[in-house]
């Protein structure tokens, strides 16, 4: 139940402000502390073997289950969604009430889709909890929110989607089946399948620990392997402050050597969770100790020595001085502005703010090295991850007449986001630039694994098609370093394609022209054929997301030029490169986590807030801030840590424990 | 709710003839008077009852009739079950919320907040438009006025970021001083609106009072302390009962933007309190306890208030 | 409406023959100076807003920028502009304002009207007295609220940012009392002729308390144009007013790393941005059409207050 920072933050601010005298928010808690019996699921009536393993069988199955079908008269669904800010290259005006995707489930499934709860993110939940409240609840959506998801679940709200799930496209069944069969189990009560869980990897959010090379460099020391070291090498950049401004640009009192923002008990990047994880702690999570049982990290001495660490790093001026008043959003700020030395955070941060780093013009040759968690006293440090991690719920109102409807849509979305041949399939109405902008799809599942093939695919792409630098190959710097776009007018595609030539629009510029993949490139590619099979193994996204973007950059880092000698154009890909294209890239580590080739810890709690936590989470957790933020800062003795376990002990979080364990058995029942 | 004020010099409010309402015997507005206009009365009364209409049919919809969700405070509250088949469960929310360990800290925390928000705005707004009134060039003083107000129309959200960027940390980090600092921008903000009203108040008073005073020999100082002063008396009776309904708004926007881990002991209010229970942690029937034990003090304090000032002075605003 | 003039009554004149003392000059040139001072202080925030709004990326992510652009430019404006929701959301707001203010001040004016008369003229005084004072302190919450305007169909319906604040004691207060100081000897003098109560309150009140109404309807004008939280939750995305989409904008967290700007355009000017300037853009341009109504507003705010001397 780690919390993360999350928009919801504001909203919620709102609600209690217009109810000013009458804060009326969230429905949720159940007193009795007991845990949910899952129960097991009912087997499909017919064995599921997928496409690829047994075609035969899968065929009869599919008789069954079919993924797609078409209803006979047309039903209709009510329906809730986010909207969100158009990406640049949906096309202008597109709305959910006009997407395309509406057209085509209703001419591909029969399925006619009603909007009725539609708002921005920032208040989508709010929104939804007050239509439930009101009766008002639509027949299908989807929500982050696993407290309405039990709330709902418990109060006999939702449909049974045991027969949905069993409709389930191949791919998303195997997902589930082999790799996160615990997702399911987690929906589910007393034998029936409440939700379509959200795949996700787990290991997303794996801590690590992101360096400034250039600073390494400039101060001589080498990215550190425990927690020492890593204190020494914030020595290190304090000592060589003058040094690192001189050399960077910035003004010497800007060197930040470590920094992190200021809700410790929230993990996610740029927060304290590294810090904790690389201690063996990590806030609001459950370990199992060696009794059998699980215990709560907050009050192990593990936090206490990651508390202890932290408080050495502010004395010695390491740890960002106003920490306190940071945040998150301010810390990704100074990292952007090329302030600060090392940070944590999850694999995702290369092209956010240390990709802003490297192509800022006002930092002059900032780099990056990232290394897996600092050990402390001798023990190997891993990072800390949810044993199962849904982020979202796919849900179906009781009183929907057609749950398995969920599924068809689902089915459909996968088809179009994830099939190449989608267009062939559904016509031109797929297309981004025709109206069809995949958050506006009101259920759907990502598949879960999608990333890591990705991953993979697109580097082995780069390769094939940069061969070695060799001629033949698509490797001179000159043509790529002005970037890889080109504006064209919608006349002069439509004649270049009945030409044959294949375009790639990439979003809308000025009026009725388009920035698409530059032809000089394409034609390239496509005079070769040993370029056009690598190339065409690229999802028509990926062309446009990381060829687009990154292939410049990747272009100028085989030929050994580093960054700050790069063009405005070329740098713009680090991040990106950096991220999921290089074999060595931030994303390679959840991948390697995923295969086992390297080893987290576990918070074996996970779910929704058992009654408990929101009867004392919100004491304890306060106090945790107070307790450790005033022993980092040094305003208390870090003898205080007894006094903290106390209070926590005493006000609620003996209960809470109480309750993770009951929880746990429950869960762990049916292994 | 700052935003009201009344315009009752003494003499005025003190004046028998207008209506008092707590003293209309309803029994006898019950009995019609028997003579000849009655009909007329009749149709008058109809008139008058006419011109509420509005106002009390929109009050009905939108704030009588959801009052009804004040009953979630007494029940374990569950959407699917609704607020009339919930299971009532009595005070047991309130129970809950008394044992809280911090809640006895909130609430000490809001009302010191919020009295000293009060007490410091009010005597603030009394001085600078005491000082203000001094500025003998007409056009600065206007400027002056104007000026001061404009913080008023600036959010907190936003309002909130810039001062915490101004202040150093360790100094917001420092209970005591977070407090202060609170009180200090809260007052800031609200200033200029407070002292117009005063303002407008002081050029209301008879300035015939003044000619007199300075014939017979009065000092500035004296003028202001004997002449403008008494005359501001029943503005700032006035605002002060208004005020003091606000006892436990001890501003949530504002303390949510400025806060930070080291001062939740001293920083913590009811409201922040009922945001991360009823927002964070998820329990409408806890957030709505909070709520109602909220509004039933402030309309306590209010009402007491009202009746001191009415029965020892006779001020009256309604 | 003629035969009701409102004097102007001159400035107060301040005897300046007379000689002042050293002091008391000290005092003065001291005073203004202070005054003066604590004005620039009030005005500190919004330079810095402007400032930050027309800085480049760089200094704002920075910090580096206070009462002074760095880095000068007008990329978040341009930017900004081409926002088709910002425009359909300024548009909405400002039909809400206008509406709003009209309906809420005309319901608060009506009842005002009969709770001020002398005490026996309205039976059952008491009764709205409480009803209404009730409507101050106690609410029912977000969910019961939002139950009757969605029964009531009002979803996405600009009613519903409308109506549910129509009906403000705070206001009526006010109005009472402003109204209970219109002389009555004009009132008298309207009765002989046969006027009625809607007339007296059209013909006579009205005219005389147009400086206190023409507050209220600034305040209400004023409250309108900054509630954002009522937009979110009644209306649909699309339709929301101003305050609210730039609640949306600057609590929404993009950057999770999966989405990048793809639109090489938008990226240029986008470059030279980023959340911090865009947002003071758009919270300059939000405030700005309150901050002129003030000054105008503040004349009849001065005015509302002086009624109270004239007496024929």
């Amino acid at each position: 139940m780690k919390r993360k920072l999350t928009a919801g933050f504001g909203c919620a601010m709102g609600l209690v402000m217009l109810c000013g005298s009458l804060a009326a928010c969230g429905p949720y808690g159940n007193y009795d502390y007991e845990a949910i019996d899952p129960g097991t699921l009912a087997a499909p009536s017919v064995e599921f073997k997928s496409a690829e393993e047994d075609p035969a069988q899968n065929a009869a199955y599919r008789a069954v289950y079919p993924t797609m079908k078409k209803y006979d008269q047309p039903v209709t669904i009510t329906v809730g969604v986010i909207q969100y800010d158009l990406e640049a290259d949906v096309k202008v005006g597109t709305t959910p009430y006009n997407q395309t995707f509406n057209k085509i489930a209703e001419d591909v499934l029969g399925i006619k889709l009603q909007y009725k709860t539609v708002a921005a993110s920032t208040v989508y939940e709010q929104k939804l909890n007050l239509a439930i409240a009101a009766n008002d609840m639509p027949d299908m959506f989807f929500t982050n929110s696993a407290e309405m998801f039990t709330t709902l679940r418990d109060s006999d709200m939702l449909a049974d989607l045991t027969d949905a799930y069993y409709m389930l496209n191949d791919n998303l069944l195997v997902n589930y089946q082999e790799y996160m069969p615990e997702l399911i189990t987690a929906c589910m009560k007393e034998g029936k399948l409440y939700a379509l869980p959200q795949q996700t990897n787990k290991y997303t959010t794996a801590q690590r620990l992101y360096l400034r090379k250039d600073w390494l460099e400039i101060a001589g020391v080498e990215a550190p392997t425990t927690v020492e070291e890593m204190i020494a090498v914030g020595e290190a950049f304090l000592a060589h402050k003058n040094e690192i401004a001189a050399a960077t640009g910035i003004s010497a009192n800007n060197v930040i050597p470590f920094s992190m923002h200021k809700d410790i008990t929230y993990a996610g990047s740029y927060s304290a969770e590294g810090l904790f994880n690389a201690h063996g702690a990590s806030l609001g999570s459950f370990f199992m100790g060696e009794d059998g049982q699980l215990y709560s990290s907050n009050t192990s001495p593990e936090a206490k020595a990651a508390v202890e660490t932290m408080r050495t790093m502010y004395q010695k001026g390491v740890l960002d001085a106003e920490f306190t008043t940071n945040t998150a959003a301010q810390v990704q700020s100074f990292v952007s502005a090329g302030y600060v030395g090392m940070v944590f955070g999850e694999w995702w941060l290369p092209k956010d703010a240390l990709g802003s780093a490297v192509s800022s013009s006002s930092v002059k040759g900032a780099d990056w090295v990232w290394v897996d968690l600092p050990s402390y006293g001798g023990k190997e440090s891993l990072p800390v991850v949810d044993a199962m991690l849904i982020s979202g719920y796919n849900l179906v109102s009781s009183k929907c007449a057609h749950p398995e409807a969920a599924a068809k849509l689902i089915n459909l979305f996968y088809d179009i986001y994830y099939n190449d041949s989608a267009e062939q399939l559904y016509g031109s109405g797929v297309l981004p630039s025709n109206g069809f902008y995949y958050q506006f799809v009101p259920v759907k599942i990502w598949d879960g694994m999608a990333s890591a093939e990705e991953y993979k695919r697109v580097q082995s792409v780069f390769n094939r098609l940069y061969k070695d630098g060799q001629a033949g190959g698509l490797n001179d710097r000159e043509t790529f370093k002005d970037g890889l776009y080109e504006v064209l007018t919608q006349a002069q595609i439509d004649s270049f394609t009945a030409q044959g030539e294949k375009i790639y629009k990439i979003s809308a510029a000025e009026k009725g022209s388009f920035y698409c993949l530059k032809r000089s490139v394409l034609q390239t590619i496509y005079a070769d054929e040993e370029l056009t099979a690598a190339f065409d193994t690229l999802r028509n996204r990926e062309k446009i997301l990381h060829f687009a973007d990154g292939y410049p950059y990747f272009v100028a880092y085989k030929r050994g030029i580093s960054a700050k000698n790069m063009t405005a154009d070329e740098k713009k890909g680090w991040g990106i490169y950096h991220e999921m294209i290089d074999e060595n890239g931030s994303y390679a580590y959840v991948v390697d986590l995923a295969e086992g080739k390297k080893q987290a810890k576990y918070d074996e709690f996970y779910g929704t807030a058992l009654s408990s936590m929101s009867d004392f989470g919100d004491y304890i957790t306060t106090q945790t801030s107070t307790y450790f933020t005033k022993m980092i800062t040094g305003k208390s003795a870090l003898t205080e840590f007894t006094a903290f376990a106390e209070d926590y002990n005493r006000n609620g979080g003996e209960t809470i424990v109480k309750q993770v364990n009951a929880w746990y058995t429950a869960m762990h029942a049916f292994d | 709710m700052d935003k009201i004020f009344g315009n009752l010099s003494a003499d005025e409010a003190v004046n028998a003839e207008t209506a008092e309402m707590t003293e209309i015997p309803e029994k006898e507005c019950g009995k019609s008077p028997q003579t000849g206009k009655r009909r007329g009365a009749w149709k008058e009364q109809l008139v008058l009852h006419s011109m509420l209409m509005p106002g009390v049919i929109i009050a009905t919809i939108f704030m009588i009739v959801p009052m009804i969700g004040v009953i979630m405070a007494f029940q374990d509250y569950n959407i699917a079950k609704g607020f009339f088949n919930s299971p009532l469960v009595g005070f047991k929310h309130f129970a809950t919320l008394f044992a809280r360990p911090n809640f006895t800290q909130a609430l000490y925390n809001t009302v010191l907040i919020a009295f000293a928000k009060i007490v410091s705005t009010t005597v603030l707004s009394i001085v600078f438009a005491l000082l203000i009134n001094e500025i003998l060039l007409q056009r600065v003083k206007k400027t002056v006025q104007t000026i001061m107000f404009l913080p008023y129309f600036l959010s907190w959200a936003l309002l909130g970021n810039i001062i915490v960027n101004m202040i150093p940390t360790r100094i917001m980090e420092d209970g005591q001083w977070f407090r202060l600092i609170v009180v200090a921008t809260d007052v800031w903000k609200t200033l200029g609106y407070q002292v117009v009203i005063y303002l407008a108040a002081i050029t209301n008073i008879d300035p015939t009072l003044y000619e007199a005073a300075k014939i017979d020999g009065a000092n500035n100082t004296q003028l202001c302390l004997h002449i403008t002063l008494p005359g501001l008396m029943s503005m700032i009776v006035l605002n002060a009962i208004l005020n003091i309904g606000n006892i436990m708004n001890a501003g949530f926007e504002q303390i949510l933007v400025m806060y930070n881990p080291s001062v939740y002991a001293e920083g913590d209010i009811l409201d922040t309190m009922s945001y991360r229970i009823g927002l964070i942690d998820g329990k409408y029937s806890l957030g709505t306890a909070i709520g109602l034990f909220k509004s039933l003090i402030s309309c306590a304090v209010f009402s007491l208030s009202y009746y001191v000032a009415y029965k020892v002075k006779g001020y009256k605003i309604f | 409406m003629e035969n009701v003039k409102i004097k102007n009554r001159p400035e107060r004149e301040r005897p300046r023959k007379v000689k002042e003392s050293k002091a008391r000059i000290a005092f003065l040139i001291v005073n203004t100076a202070f005054l003066c001072l604590f004005a620039v202080i009030c005005l500190l925030p919004f330079f810095n807003l402007l400032a930050l709004s027309l800085s480049g990326k760089e200094a704002a992510d920075a910090d580096l920028v206070t009462f002074w652009p760095v880095g000068f430019t007008f990329d978040a404006y341009r930017l900004l502009i081409t926002k088709v929701q910002f425009f359909r959301s300024f548009g909405i707001s400002v039909a809400r304002v206008i509406l709003g203010t009209f309906i809420s001040v005309a319901v608060v004016t009506l009842g005002a009207y009969p709770l001020s008369r002398a005490g026996r003229t309205l039976r059952g005084r008491s009764f709205y007295t409480v009803f209404f004072m009730i409507t101050m302190f106690f609410s029912g919450g977000l969910v019961p609220t939002y139950i009757v305007i969605s029964k009531l169909g009002l979803m996405n319906n600009i009613l519903a940012l409308v109506l549910p604040t129509a009906m403000n004691a705070w206001n009526m207060v006010l109005l009472i009392n402003f109204f209970r100081l219109v002389p009555k000897e004009m009132e008298e003098a309207a009765k002989m002729e046969g006027a009625g109560h809607y007339t007296i309150l059209l013909r006579i009140v009205i005219p005389i308390s147009l400086p206190a109404i023409a507050t209220v309807t600034l305040f209400t004008a004023v409250q309108h144009w900054n509630n954002w939280f009522d937009g979110l939750i009644y209306m649909n995305a699309d339709y929301v007013p101003l305050q609210s989409y730039i609640y949306n904008m600057i609590n929404e967290q993009s950057g999770t790393g999966n989405n990048v700007i793809t639109n090489p355009e938008e990226a240029a000017i986008a470059q030279n941005t980023t959340i911090k300037t865009l947002q003071s853009a758009q919270i300059f341009i939000a405030i700005l059409p309150i901050l002129p109504l003030y000054p105008f507003a503040q004349k009849f705010f001065i005015k509302g207050l002086v009624l109270g001397s004239v007496k024929e």
